[in-house]
Formats: C-alpha cells, structure tokens, sequence
C-alpha cells in the first residue's frame, strides 16, 4: 500500500516546452515547472514561497493556441501544454521590459552593493544587450533611507517588483513596507517612525534583486565576486537553517539562505545570520593556557595535553566515579560522540551529560526555536547522558551534594556566567582540576585548570541534529585560527597517551562510525549526506 | 442599416433632466417611473430578463462595448456568497460628461435600472462607486436611495417578490484607473487602485472575492426602458447590433457643448453641425476624437461616418464611452497629444512595467518635442515604445494612451515635423 | 500632536463598519472624513485610522498617496482645482491658470500666505461641456471666465 500511495503522490504530466516532451508534477505553475526542470525564464516579482503578484511582465512565454503572451508566474501548467520560452516574440517581450526597467535606473553600479549579483545586469549580459535609446532625465526618488535597523532602502535602484512587502506581509506578517504614491513616482516607504525591526528583516535585503534595500552590516565591505560560499547550518537555534557562508580571505562577511523546503523554506533570522560574528569575537580565546600560581599563562599545545594526561593518569580506579564530562549542545554530532567514546572507553565513567542549562529564548512559529543550541538532539543521541551508574548534571550540583569533583572537563559552557559567581565559587570550591575547551569566549577560563582553545563550527565540518530530528551536514569555510583545534581533534590528541588511540583523520570517519554505532544514524554511511538532510531513523 | 430611422428620436435617457426638482422621486414617478420595476420583478424571472437585455443588444455604455445582457450571463446562477452588482459611476474618460447628468439630475432612473439588474443577477447588494469629486451627484443618489427605499422599492422583499436588495453609495477618491473594473473593486475594498490579473474574472471572484458585474451608469440607466418598452422598440433604433439610444458628451469650440440623447448611429456631422450648432465663430474644425480621449482622432475627412461601435471601428477609431472632442486649427495637434499622454502617465496605476516606465518615457519624448527639442527619429521611437507596451500590460489603460499618439502622427505628422524643425509651434 | 475624529466622524466609521465586509474598505471613506475635519491627510490622520480599523500605518498611507483627493500636505482652506486635461485646454485653461497665478500671488502647487488658497491642477473633472471648469473643496466652478473667477475669489475672500 505504501507503494501505491507513492506512486499517487509523484504522478507526473507531460507537456512540452520548446518542443522538448517534459515530465512534472501537475498543480505548478508554468514558472515553477521550468525550474524544477532547470529551463530559464527570467523573473523579477515572482519569488518562490510568496504570492505571485505577474507585475514585472518578463516571464512572458508563448503557449499554443493563445494570441497574446502569458505569464509563466501566473499559468498552471496542463496536459499537453505547448509552450515556447525563446521565440523571437518571448524575446523580444523580454528585452523590451529589461529597456523599460533600465531607463530610470541611476548609474550606482560602481558604488552598488549588488553589482555582481544584479538581475538586471545578469538579464541584460543574458537577454539584453541592445544599444540604449533613452535620453530623457531620470526620476529622481528617496535615495539612502534609513529603514530599519538594518536596511537601507534606494528608491531609485527600486524596480518595483514588491517582493520586499510581500515577504513582510506574508511572512513576517509584521507589514512594515507599503508602495506609496502613484505611476512612476511610486517607491517604496516605511511610516514615519515605524522602522523595519522584526527578526526577519534581513531577508528582504536578500530577495531583492537589485540594490534598493541592503544590509547596514554588508553595505561597502566587499565585492560578491571576491565572495565564496560555503553550505553550513546556521548554529543560533535548534532550527538548524540552511546557511551558505560567503567568506573572502578567510573573514565571512555574511550568510545567504540555503533554500531547504523541509528546514528553513528560504529564509533565515537576523539573529542567526549575525552569529557568523562570534567568529572574530576578541574575547574568543585561541591559545592554550594553564593557571600557575593563580594566574593564567600561555602554554603550548604539548604542554597542555601532557597537563591533562598527567592529571587523568594521577588517579585511581575508584576515582573515576568522581570525574564528570559536560558535553556540548553547541558542538557537533562527531565532537559529542568522540567526547562520548573518551570518557566512558578511556576515563571509564559513565557522569555525562549535555543539558548543563536552560539555552532557550525567544522563539516563534515561524522559524526561531525555542531552544537556542544548534545540536542538543545529536548531543543526547551521540549519548552525553549518564549511563546507568552516572550522575547527571542536575544531580551534581544539587543542594544537598557536596561530593568532591577530582576532574570536571567541560566542552563550552560557560559555568561562571550560568550560575552567577557565588553560586558557582562554592561549586568550584568541589573542584580539583576543571579543564574547559571552548569554541565560544568564555569567562570561565579564569577559573580553569587548563583551557583548551577549539574551533567553531564554520571552522571545521561535521552534522547537527536539529530539534526535528533532522541530521545536516556543514562545511568548514574557514581555515582555524591561532591553536585552536576542533574538539574531536583534541580527544584524538589525548587518546593516543591514555592507552586507547583514536584512529579518525576526518569528521567524515567520524560521521560513518556514528552510522554503524548510533541507533538512528545509519542513513549517516551513504556516500554523500543528502543536502536536504536526513531524518533521524525511529 | 439606415440610422436615419429615428432621427427625431423622443428623449428616454434624458426625459426628465429638464424639469425642475427632477432628482425627487415625486417628479420621477409621476412621469412613469418605477413602473418598469413592478412588471421585471411580477412578469419575468431573472433569466428571463438577462435573455431580454441580451436579445436588445444594449452593449456597455462605458467605453468597452461589451454586450450587456452576455456579461450578466457570467454570473453563477446559485452562489454560496452573495452576488454583487456594481455601477461603475467613476466617470474619468476626458472628454465625457454624460453619467454625471444622470447622477445629479436622474438618479433615479439609475437606481430603478440596479434594482432589476440586480434582481436579474440575483445580486443581493449593489455599490454606486462613484468618483470622489461627483459630490453632489453622490449625494443626489444617497437620497434617491433613501426615497426608494421609503417607497418600498429596496429592501426587504420588494413588491412581494421575495427579492431583498440594498445600494450603497461609495466615492472614489480621485483616480481615472478606478474606472477599469477590477481596479475599482480593489479600491472599494481599500486598496490602492490596482486593476487584478484575470483569470479570476469578475463574475467568479469579484469584490471581496464575491461573484459581482460591473456596468456603467448609462448602460443600468437603458435597463427600466428595455423592460418597458420591450425588446422591438429598442431594436428600432440604430443600425444592426447597435442599437439604442446614446448619451453623447460634447465638449470643444462648439456652440452649444453638452450632452446629446442620439439615436446610435447617428452621423457625427449631424452631431456637431446640427445639434450643437456647429463651430464657434471663427473657429475652424481640425480633428474630433469621438469617443473620449481614447479613442483614435478622425478629422474632416471622417464627419460622415455614423455613431455606433461598429461603423466608427471599421473608421478606424471607436465609439467607446461617446465623448466628442472637438479640436480646432488654432491648438496644436502635438500640445493636445501632450497634454493626453501627461494624462495617461499620470494617472497610471504603475503596478505593471510596461505602462508605468513606458507611459513616463513617452510622456517625456512629448514634452521634449512640445518644447521644441524634439528629433525627428522620436517619432519612430514613440511608435516602437507604444508597439512594445500595447498588449503586454494587465489592463487596457497603456493601450488607451496610444491611440492619441499613433493617431495624430499618423494624420498630422506635418505638425510634429514642423515642431521638430522649427523648434516652435506651428500654431 | 495626535488627531482624534469628531463624535460625529467616529459615529459615520462606526457605521461603516457594520456595512462594509472587510474593516479595510472602509479606509478611504475614513480618509474622506479625517481630510474633512483636519484639513489634510497628515500622518496623525493615517495613525488614528491605522488604529481605528486594526490596519498597519504603511498600508494607511500606501492608499492616501495614491488618490490625488488625498493631500499628503496642509492645504489653503479653499483648495482650488483646475482642469488641465484637453478640453478644458482647448477652451483656455490655460489663461485661468495663469489668471489665478496672477490673482492669488502664488504659483501652481502653491497656498496663500493667509493659508486661504491653495491652487492646484488636476485632470479631467467629468465636466467638459462647460470648460474651463475647476472645483474648490466639493463645488464645481464651471463656464470660467476672468471676471467670473474675480467673483469667486472675493466671495470666498469675504467669507474667509
């Protein structure tokens, strides 16, 4: 029966464009049948996920038996429609829209943020390239106004093509932005005093095709074509939004959404896309240090792992039911499960666990989760809870406990700044040695035994696994800086001297022993992680 | 067929605007009125009357032409949502002034036209959209309606028909597009005035995405008369398929401008030289438009050509909404094509492309000319630009503004060149 | 300062707003009445109706921008509106135009300095038989002439 229901769901119609048979799903539109089958038409109001408003004029196409042209946005596709995409009248309708856009489009390109993503000039070096015949003065509207926190808007760049309110009034629901005026004097507004400031604003500097509205964050900093782009997952919340990171000389200068239908539709959160500046945060820490007379110093790397193997090695069997391992909610499926595989094979205790505090804020029905870590779910299933015989967190720090703590390593969180100084002096006074390593600034370090500094996710590769139970692959876009080493890296490191090497020379190892070992992950061993994701097997 | 039939026609339209106090109900009904109401809703079913008005001919009086008694056909016969008649009193097409007489001085000869239009629709409500500065006129309707209503001519099963009916009086706000039907639902529902992509028309998703018909007040105010005086007596008058008497609007250097109750058909010259007493003195006639500004110019050559759709489309040009300009040899060809194509450019809605940027390039092509600063290669551009704008917008207002320029280069491109040459008028 | 509508404006959109299906239709029939009562459509006038019908200010103001009866700026007490469209023109708008510039000591787009006057050109007012016509607030001023105009201003003038 799950057979047939598939096939129900899949079946396609067959119609023809430019006298090529094609197959696609029926209920689309002309437009969204192109380009599931990788067929141009060019676009400027229609945007995917918001409701097509066919006032732009240039996805006109050809279709047999109808005099005038139609609207690719606008028509639904039928069984044995002709269609014609690049007939001399098609293109000539184009060219024609292109001329009428561009003629009182100001000359901004050289101080132009969007120059070299530019749909006009792309469309113009695709479809264009007609010697202009406009001499006229141009309009002139509002130029540099200052929209919201973080948009600039240029109503003379402005083509009109409305997508920015669309986004705000289907999306963010939140209606910011109104056309104001009439015919060509028309642009776009704001109402005085009430500026763009939802989470969601930065997506409209993002879908607009042209350089009417930028981002105050982006705006002069670099040329998209120096840029490259990265897949990653965005690590502001559990969401886990598809991001590419677009990074130059090995600084990231902003994220564009990485469209996932099943995660983030098309769309990312201001706060998420700014998380990329935690990278080059001056309170991140990239050296090993070691306190020594209360003071902390600047170790090597070697000395550093040597500190922490001694400490390991200075005790006992029976001590190890005093050691506790705080996993990570922020680092990756493979720190986690290396971290794991370190303290139950090689420490021998079973106290670990990931949930140290309560990361959750703001949250909404749109795309912001409740709990602000990337990867809590992959954390719990890569195992960082206590084993039968462990202690979790909450355990540890009750108010009744005052067992002494002989090794507490912990991976990122901030402990001093969770419990508030006094709280935490009396925890750390059950302390012997605190190890820390950590991606993120951390005014904990101050209190650590041995800081070990670690990379943060744009840094390296590996999976989270969101709080839809979806495991997604980022890339590493940017080359680590000072010491620091992956977390996985540093368990390898320790590994080798406490007995049990740990022999993985990439996350990718990493991910494929997690496939044969992790209940769920199994689909992890495939050649290549869908780019979609996949689903936590039940 | 021969328009000469009813030439000496007896006024139907226009049979009360003369008598004092003609916008009360007394001096309405005591001239007949609201008695065609009484036979639609007690002799005909509504099918039966779309089927009359269809087989009268009476095509719509707004500028379209589109057979009236066809458009109503459209409507779903059974609705889950209420039905919608609307008039569309957003009279904006210059050089017409014809629904604003009815509205100021027989509203309610409008008002009994709704009333069995509607009731032949099944329409539950109906609007009057009426331009924001027809103030009086509006408020004229607001009473009449009141007065109907008093008589028991709106409301609750009216004269025992089970058929329940309101009018509402809505004004625009200043905006010619609002004339175009979907653009004048989008702003009586509080938009901005922008005209909707079809499909969906009317008829399926209309105000507030209620099935509605839009018909001018000319076209609702033949209604009452058709029932009356039946089908034989409408067709009586003007040629084939054009058929009816016609308001015509004339403006211009005439000696009596106004508006005309005609016979369609009727010959311009007969309109301009006759009725309305020919040019003033001293004024020479160069070119007429003849069915509001956008239709195509005619000149000397065209004054016999006859008044209905079909003989003035085979001219060359269009009855549309019967506003007759005149124009005379003392204006300049290329000032009134300027001034018609700010007109346009300014009242374009600017939704789509090609009207909003095209409609700004030719306005600025013509100032240029007007201004003395023309080339003679703009002539060739104003044509190509209104060739690649015709046709590809979502409503037919960037394809009213060409008429007036395709026209007049073509029959008075002497003076465009001598602008362009001379750098100065000919005039 | 904040613009609340009269008891009596309150009451007329209150009532709209039982007959219209949508509290958005009832946006520009709201604007007719704030002009009427502040003289022009200021932002206060868009905030007060954004509340009143629970419609986003941007939207408020997208519509007041595109109707040209809206002013988005104060105007004169009298508001005068010249047709400039083409049969007015072939009739001599243009001489009325020029006529009043002279009379009122403004130019075109311009108010009064006793903020009495506002001259104004529009397009075609559906009146053109009896061109050169213009309109001041809701009347229509037809067959001008200079003398005709002369009378007009000064009533208007006297009445102040």
């Amino acid at each position: 029966m799950a057979a047939e229901l598939k096939k129900k769901t899949t079946k396609k119609i067959k119609l023809f464009i430019n006298n090529r048979e094609v197959e696609t799903k029926p209920d689309s539109t002309i437009i969204q049948a192109a380009d599931s089958l990788g067929i141009f038409i060019p676009r400027m109001c229609y945007f995917p996920g918001l409701t097509p408003p066919g006032s732009c004029r240039i996805c006109q196409v050809e279709i047999k038996g109808m005099n005038k042209l139609e609207l690719a946005c606008k028509t639904q596709i039928k069984e044995g429609m002709e269609i014609f995409t690049d007939t001399d009248k098609v293109l000539k309708a184009q060219k024609s829209v292109l001329e009428l856009l561009l003629i009182d489009h100001p000359l901004d390109c050289p101080i132009c943020d969007q120059a070299g993503e530019c749909i006009l000039h792309d469309y113009f070096m695709k479809i264009g390239l007609y010697k202009s015949r406009f001499i006229e003065n141009k309009v002139q509207k509002p130029k540099v106004q200052d929209y919201g926190k973080y948009i600039v808007y240029d109503g003379e760049r402005c083509i009109l093509c409305t997508r920015c309110i669309r986004f705000l009034d289907e999306v963010s629901k939140t209606s910011e932005l109104a056309l104001v005026e009439r015919g060509n004097k028309t642009y776009i507004s704001i109402f005085p005093g009430k500026k763009i400031d939802n989470p969601y604003s930065l997506n409209v500097t993002e879908i607009c095709p042209v350089g009417a509205l930028t981002s105050k964050d982006f705006r002069f900093k670099c040329r998209v074509w120096f840029l490259q782009s990265t897949p990653s997952i965005c690590p502001g919340c559990s969401r886990g939004c598809n991001i590419f990171i677009d990074h130059f000389k090995n600084e990231a200068y902003r994220y564009r959404a990485r469209p996932n239908m099943k995660v983030n539709k098309h769309w990312l959160c201001d706060d998420g896309r700014m998380t990329f500046k935690i990278i080059k945060d001056e309170n991140r820490i990239t050296s090993p240090m070691m306190k020594k007379d209360g003071k902390l110093n600047k170790i090597s790397l070697q000395k550093a792992y040597k500190t922490i193997v001694d400490k390991f090695k200075a005790l006992n069997k029976k001590d190890t039911k005093k050691i506790y391992g705080l996993a990570s909610p922020f680092a990756s499926n493979e720190d986690n499960y290396l971290f794991v595989k370190f303290m139950r094979e090689i420490v021998g205790t079973e106290n670990i666990d990931y949930r140290i505090s309560d990361y959750s804020g703001f949250s909404d029905d749109i795309l912001i989760c409740k709990d602000h870590t990337p990867n809590s779910n992959g954390a719990e299933n890569m195992g960082a809870i206590p084993g039968k015989e462990g202690k979790s967190f909450a355990d540890l720090i009750s108010p009744d406990n005052d067992s002494r703590i002989k090794i507490l390593y912990v991976m990122d969180h901030d402990l001093l700044k969770i419990m508030g100084k006094e709280q935490f002096e009396i925890f750390f006074s059950r302390i012997d040695t605190l190890i820390l390593q950590s991606s993120y600034p951390n005014s904990t370090v101050e209190y650590a035994d041995i800081f070990l500094p670690t990379t943060l996710w744009a840094e390296s590769s590996g999976t989270f696994t969101n709080g839809f139970k979806r495991i997604q692959e980022f890339s590493k876009a940017l080359e680590p800086v000072g010491e620091t080493k992956t977390h996985w890296e540093h368990f390898i490191e320790l590994s080798k001297p406490l007995g049990k090497t740990f022999k993985f020379k990439t996350s990718r190892e990493i991910t494929r022993e997690i496939a044969k070992n992790v209940k769920g992950y199994l689909r992890l061993s495939e050649g290549k992680i869908a780019e979609r994701g996949v689903l936590v097997k039940k | 067929m021969n328009s000469g039939k009813k030439d000496k026609m007896e006024k139907v339209l226009l049979k009360n605007i003369d008598k004092p106090n003609s916008y009360n109900i007394e001096t309405y009904m005591s001239s007949g009125g609201y008695k065609a109401i009484e036979k639609a809703l007690k002799e005909y079913s509504p099918d039966q009357i779309i089927d009359i008005v269809k087989k009268s001919n009476l095509r719509g009086r707004g500028g379209a032409g589109f057979p009236t008694g066809v458009k109503w056909s459209f409507m779903p016969k059974k609705s889950d949502k209420p039905k919608y008649l609307i008039c569309n009193a957003d009279e904006g097409e210059p050089g017409t002034f014809k629904d604003r007489i009815l509205l100021e001085l027989d509203p309610h000869m409008l008002i009994e036209g709704m009333i069995i239009s509607a009731f032949a629709i099944g329409a539950r409500y109906s609007f009057i959209y009426i331009r924001g500065e027809f103030m009086l006129g509006g408020k004229r309707c607001e009473t009449a309606i009141q007065e109907a209503k008093e008589k028991g001519f709106l409301g609750e099963n009216i004269l025992e028909s089970g058929f329940n009916h309101e009018i509402y009086v809505h004004y625009g706000a200043g905006a010619y597009i609002c004339g175009e039907e979907t653009s004048l639902m989008n702003s009586l529902e509080g938009k901005r005035g922008y005209p909707r992509i079809r499909p969906p028309f009317p008829a399926a998703y209309g105000v507030f995405g209620n099935p509605t018909t839009v018909n001018n007040v000319e076209t609702l105010a033949n209604v009452p008369h058709i029932i009356e005086k039946g089908v034989d007596w409408y067709l009586s008058i003007g040629p084939e398929k054009n058929n009816g008497p016609k308001l015509l609007s004339v403006s211009g250097p005439v000696k009596k401008p106004g508006v005309y109750e005609v016979p369609m058909g009727i010959p311009l010259r007969k309109v301009i030289f006759d009725l309305c007493g020919g040019m003033l003195s001293g004024k020479i006639l160069k070119a007429i438009i003849p069915g509001g500004s956008s239709t195509p110019m005619l000149t000397m050559d065209d004054l016999d050509v006859h008044m209905d759709f079909d003989s003035l489309a085979k001219a060359g040009s269009m009855l549309g909404s019967g506003g007759v300009i005149v124009i005379d040899d003392s204006f300049c060809i290329v000032r009134a094509v300027k001034i018609l194509t700010d007109f346009y450019k300014h009242e374009s809605c600017g939704q789509c492309t090609p009207c909003r940027e095209g409609l700004g390039w030719l306005k600025r092509i013509m100032d240029r000319i007007e201004n003395g600063e023309g080339r003679e290669e703009d002539l060739d551009l104003l044509l190509d630009i209104c060739k690649d704008i015709e046709g590809h917008t979502i409503c037919p207002l960037a394809d009213a503004a060409i008429p007036p320029i395709r026209s007049s280069i073509e029959k008075f491109r002497d003076e465009y060149l001598y602008h362009i040459r001379e750098k100065e008028c000919m005039i | 300062m904040e613009f609340e509508f009269s008891e009596k404006g309150k009451a007329e959109i209150e009532r709209l707003i039982e007959i219209y299906p949508s509290k958005e239709a009832v946006i520009i029939p709201a604007l007719h009445i704030g002009q009427n009562e502040n003289g022009w459509v200021s932002n206060e006038v868009c905030m007060t109706i954004s509340e009143l019908l629970d419609i986003p200010a941007a939207k408020i103001e997208g519509v007041a921008s595109f109707y040209t009866m809206f002013s988005r700026k104060p105007k004169g007490k009298y508001w005068l509106m010249v047709c400039k469209n083409i049969s007015c023109s072939i009739m001599g708008s243009e001489h009325i135009i020029n006529y009043l510039e002279q009379l009122l000591r403004i130019k075109v787009g311009e108010t009064t300095k006793d903020q009495l006057f506002t001259l104004d050109v529009v397009e075609c007012l559906g009146s053109c038989g009896t061109a050169p016509v213009m309109m001041i607030n809701d009347k229509y001023y037809e067959n001008l002439n200079e003398p005709k105009i002369e009378q007009i201003i000064n009533e208007l003038r006297e009445k102040g």
